[in-house]
């Protein structure tokens, strides 16, 4: 596609995208954007970077966390990123709240509630945290425990 | 004459056309620097008068006022800078004498006071003020935000410069006579875009030049002129200017640093966020609205880790949580209906707020969302000064959210707590602007910062302490030098991410825009500001203002004065108008007036209450402007020639006590209606309302006040003693007749005020020999001997 392949230099993209440069270093700062190709004064943007932009504005629109929408932008499904950009609803953001401490029942095993959106709640043991923690970082942002 | 005093003319109202037609302003943006050309046009006065006008307006922070001079028929009068007090009694001795003069004095920051005396009545006169404004673009786009408007702001004035000529308690109406033109000129380069949030521009290219103009006839002075100068193909790069005469001179150095390569690859450290949201009810309307969605946004910036504390304030300030609390969905979805559930009211307590904000977080990052239209400029500069030189480290980074926002004040807010200021325009994206605020409270700092010349010595910086660099905020300072010839100045940065050094290579003479005279007056102003900064004694404060006078340079302590010597002298009964300023845009008006809402917001008087030579001003707040003429040819005419859409708008504010608020508003308001007394019954009975609670609240010393309004009736009926006698009567209960007479008048020694006061009902118990022999001096000027 001949559209895919603009490149946009830093003030080219930012007024294509209708935002500051200063906001577009941000959000690569912030790791919404992947950094440019280049560096110095040659640095290009692509069409990519034009379409995340536009996906992190309608997310913004409708509140999303900062952070959720770069969990969101970091593998996203092509499909999900077109329903977005034309209006779609992109569903609740994954929520970023991580209790200190577990939640011990009775029984004595200690679980992690982790509420990923209002009604939805994800329940990890501290065994299965520290086991999937690279998988459970990609689902959650967690980190490691 | 109503003089009361040799040479002082009191304010009037009513029947006097706005004596200001137009406003322009023209000029163009050199490099870093705007040259502007700002042009008042005033009437002719009428036949018979000597018109004193006097007219309030801002200018853009950091602007320097370069030239002043006023202009009738072509005859051109130049100004010059004296001391301030001087400046008002050269100004009120050259009026006095029949001169046309004219007087510029910076009453607060940014706002400044033109007062314009013996206006001729032959020909129009133009004022003209010549402006040097520094600019601050970023990243190749020029955000300019240009006032128009003295708004209404909130609470008592405070300490400053005030007006040594006194001038006047700010008016605002609903609809004014004059109107805005531009006329801005930019060099054009490729790809240079002009657009404005603000206004619809018509934007031509002539040439080599774009020039910026209005689509359409002048528009109302009523809101921020904002303008985006976008030059796409410009890199981030540095400026400076320089200005050399025998081996001395200044430099304005600004660096827009770019520090990409220095951000650390780990997430940054966790941040503490006070969030203050102003609620006042000058953000009734988009304002509130705006601040907060804005806010709303700022929260979703945050990480875990952060922790939050939101504070709403008006004049009483309200708070989410008593600490910080920890950012998280729960904390999100908590504050979103908090915020949802603030409106706008009540006055704008800004010193509460940050002391609030102080006190929870002392070192936090405090995020402002307000108009600032608030006095008190200087004590909330020192407030924060105070706070930080306790070792409190925050930092202010403020949205100035509005049609009409006092930018200058949060700039210098921000810049003393090295922190960032940015404006939102009502119908911009917030989204972009939160996201740049962020960019800066979250960007790389080196706060240890030198700056070392070579091939010249460097005598001094200001500020005094080098701002720490921040990553995308300009950062500018001015540099007072000896030195001849090529010198190089290096600027070093460090800090916990790294160390940035950056050469500045100064060749006098190869660049035009190099040499620009008016720098050493831009820099002897900043030296005065940065002096007043500390509380001053008076010979300290004369040495300043010495400094600021040799410099021609005008500051809070120096005021432009220009004198006609040489023109034909005007003469004629004196009389003052303050132009009318209109109310802010975003206002949502009712019948014409401003609804309850923004009640809390102050007209004050600009005037300070000391001693100004032989100028005899009223001190703030104890006489309104009320004077009225007798107007020509006759009161009736004027009356009948004006419909009711003049008096029925003050009519409806009249309040269910019959008061128009304090015991000055009523006598305003009584004065203003007075032309239609005789002929429309609404108004009698409006004054009929009036009057008992009027005089229930007139106290011992005000006496003199109620007589004017007295006079005032006595004047816009023609002076016929028996009818001011005969509707006195008919306007007031007949059980106060006689208080009235007795505070209306005292000793007599006067003919004329006995002839008046033998007209008022109730002078048969009083007679003539306890009338106040002070009033009634003072009632015989006022009352021709027909």
């Amino acid at each position: 596609m001949a559209s895919s392949d603009r490149v946009f230099k830093l003030a080219q993209l930012a007024q294509a995208a209708g935002v500051s440069p200063r906001t577009v270093r941000y959000y690569i700062q912030r790791g919404l954007l992947p950094a440019p190709g280049f560096r110095g004064a040659d640095t290009t943007y692509g069409e990519e970077h034009l379409r995340r932009l536009g996906v992190i504005r309608r997310l913004q629109d409708l509140f999303w966390p900062l952070d959720a929408i770069g969990r969101a932008l970091e593998a996203p499904d092509p499909r999900w990123l077109d329903e977005v950009l034309a209006g779609g609803e992109p569903g609740p953001p994954i929520s970023v709240d991580v209790p200190d401490k577990p939640v011990v029942p009775d029984n004595g095993e200690a679980w992690w509630r982790l509420v990923l959106a209002p009604g939805v709640e994800l329940h990890v043991t501290a065994d299965a945290r520290e086991r999937h923690a690279s998988w459970l970082a990609r689902v959650v942002a967690l980190g490691p425990p | 004459m109503i003089a009361v005093e040799e040479g002082v003319s009191l304010r009037v109202g009513g029947d006097y056309r706005v004596p200001l037609a137009a406003v322009r302003l023209g000029g163009r943006i050199v490099g870093r620097w705007a040259e502007l050309r700002l042009e008042h046009d005033f009437e002719p006065a009428p036949r018979g008068t000597a018109m004193e006008a006097t007219y309030v307006f801002p200018l853009p922070p950091g602007a320097v006022v370069t030239d002043f001079a006023f202009s009738v028929a072509g005859e051109v009068t130049r100004g010059k800078v004296e001391e301030r007090e001087k400046a008002a009694a050269n100004y009120r001795k050259a009026v006095r004498k029949g001169q046309k003069a004219g007087l510029v004095e910076e009453a607060r920051p940014e706002v400044f006071t033109l007062v314009l005396g013996n206006l001729s009545p032959e020909a129009g006169t133009r004022v003209e003020l010549t402006l040097l404004v520094p600019l601050e673009p970023r990243e190749g786009i020029l955000r300019w935000r240009i006032p128009t408007l003295m708004a209404p702001r909130y609470g008592a004035v405070g300490e400053g410069a005030g007006s040594a000529a006194g001038v006047p308690a700010l008016r605002h109406e609903a609809s004014v006579p004059y109107r805005l033109t531009i006329d801005l000129a930019v060099p054009w380069t490729r790809g240079l875009e002009v657009d404005s949030p603000s206004h619809e521009l018509l934007v031509r290219r002539e040439g080599d030049v774009v020039r910026i103009g209005f689509d359409g006839p002048g528009v109302p002075l009523d809101r921020d002129l904002v303008l985006d100068i976008c030059t796409p193909d410009e890199p981030v790069m540095s400026w400076m200017h320089a200005e050399s005469t025998a081996g001395q001179g200044v430099l304005a150095v600004m660096a827009m640093p770019d520090m990409a390569r220095l951000y650390p690859e780990t997430a940054a450290r966790p941040l503490d966020v006070v969030f203050l949201l102003d609620r006042s009810g000058s953000m009734g309307g988009t304002a509130i609205s705006e601040a907060r969605r804005a806010l709303r946004l700022c929260l979703r910036q945050l990480r875990p880790g952060d922790r939050v504390g939101i504070l709403a304030f008006d004049d009483s300030l309200e708070s989410f949580a008593k600490e910080l609390v920890p950012f998280g969905q729960d904390l999100l979805e908590r504050a979103d209906r908090w915020i949802e559930g603030v409106d706008a009211r009540g006055g704008t307590d800004l010193h509460r707020a940050l002391e609030a904000a102080y006190r929870l977080a002392p070192d936090a990052v405090h995020v402002l969302l307000t108009d600032a239209e608030v006095w008190g400029e200087d004590e909330l500069l020192r407030l924060v000064d105070g706070f930080r030189s306790g070792g409190a480290k925050a930092r202010l980074h403020a949205f100035g959210i509005g049609t009409n926002v006092v930018m200058g004040l949060l700039e210098r807010l921000a810049r003393a707590t090295a922190g960032d200021a940015v404006g939102i325009v009502p119908g911009e994206s917030i989204d972009d602007k939160v996201a740049g605020q962020f960019a800066s409270i979250m960007a790389v700092r080196l706060e240890e910062v030198s700056l070392v010349l070579e091939g010249g010595k460097l005598a001094e910086t200001l500020p005094v302490h080098l701002p720490p660099l921040i990553d995308g905020v300009p950062w500018h300072v001015l540099v007072r030098f000896k030195g001849k010839g090529p010198m190089v100045l290096h600027l070093t940065a460090r800090g916990e991410a790294g160390e940035i050094r950056q050469a500045f290579p100064l060749s006098a003479g190869d660049d035009e825009d190099q040499a620009r005279p008016d720098l050493m007056r831009l820099w002897a102003r900043e030296r005065v500001l940065t002096a007043l900064r500390e509380p001053l004694d008076k010979a300290a404060r004369r040495q300043w203002s010495a400094f600021a006078v040799t410099h021609q340079a005008m500051t809070p302590l120096t005021s432009w004065i220009a004198v006609d010597r040489k023109g034909k002298k005007v003469s004629g009964h004196s009389v003052r108008v303050d132009v009318p300023l209109a109310y802010p845009a975003e206002w949502e008006m009712e019948d014409g007036n401003p609804p309850p809402v923004y009640s809390a917001l102050t007209n004050s008087s600009l005037d300070v209450a000391e001693d100004s030579g032989d100028v005899l001003y009223f001190e703030t707040g104890s006489v309104p402007y009320f004077w009225q003429e007798p107007p020509a040819p006759s009161a009736q005419a004027a009356a009948s020639s004006r419909s009711a859409a003049d008096w029925q708008p003050l009519l409806l504010r009249q309040q269910a006590d019959g008061q128009w608020g304090d015991v000055h508003a009523t006598l305003v308001a009584l004065v203003e209606l007075a032309p239609w007394v005789e002929t429309e019954a609404q108004i009698r009975a409006a004054f009929r309302r009036a009057m008992p609670g009027l005089l229930d609240r007139v106290e011992a010393g005000l006496e003199a006040v109620l007589s004017r309004l007295v006079l005032a009736l006595a004047r816009t009926l023609g002076l016929e003693r028996r009818r001011v006698g005969a509707l006195v009567a008919r306007l007031l209960p007949p059980a106060d007749h006689e208080a009235l007479v007795r505070r209306v008048l005292a000793d007599a020694a006067d003919p004329d005020a006995v002839a008046l006061a033998s007209s008022l009902p109730g002078k048969k118990d009083l007679g003539g020999e306890h009338l106040a022999a002070p009033l009634l001096a003072e009632m015989a000027r006022f009352l021709p001997s027909t």
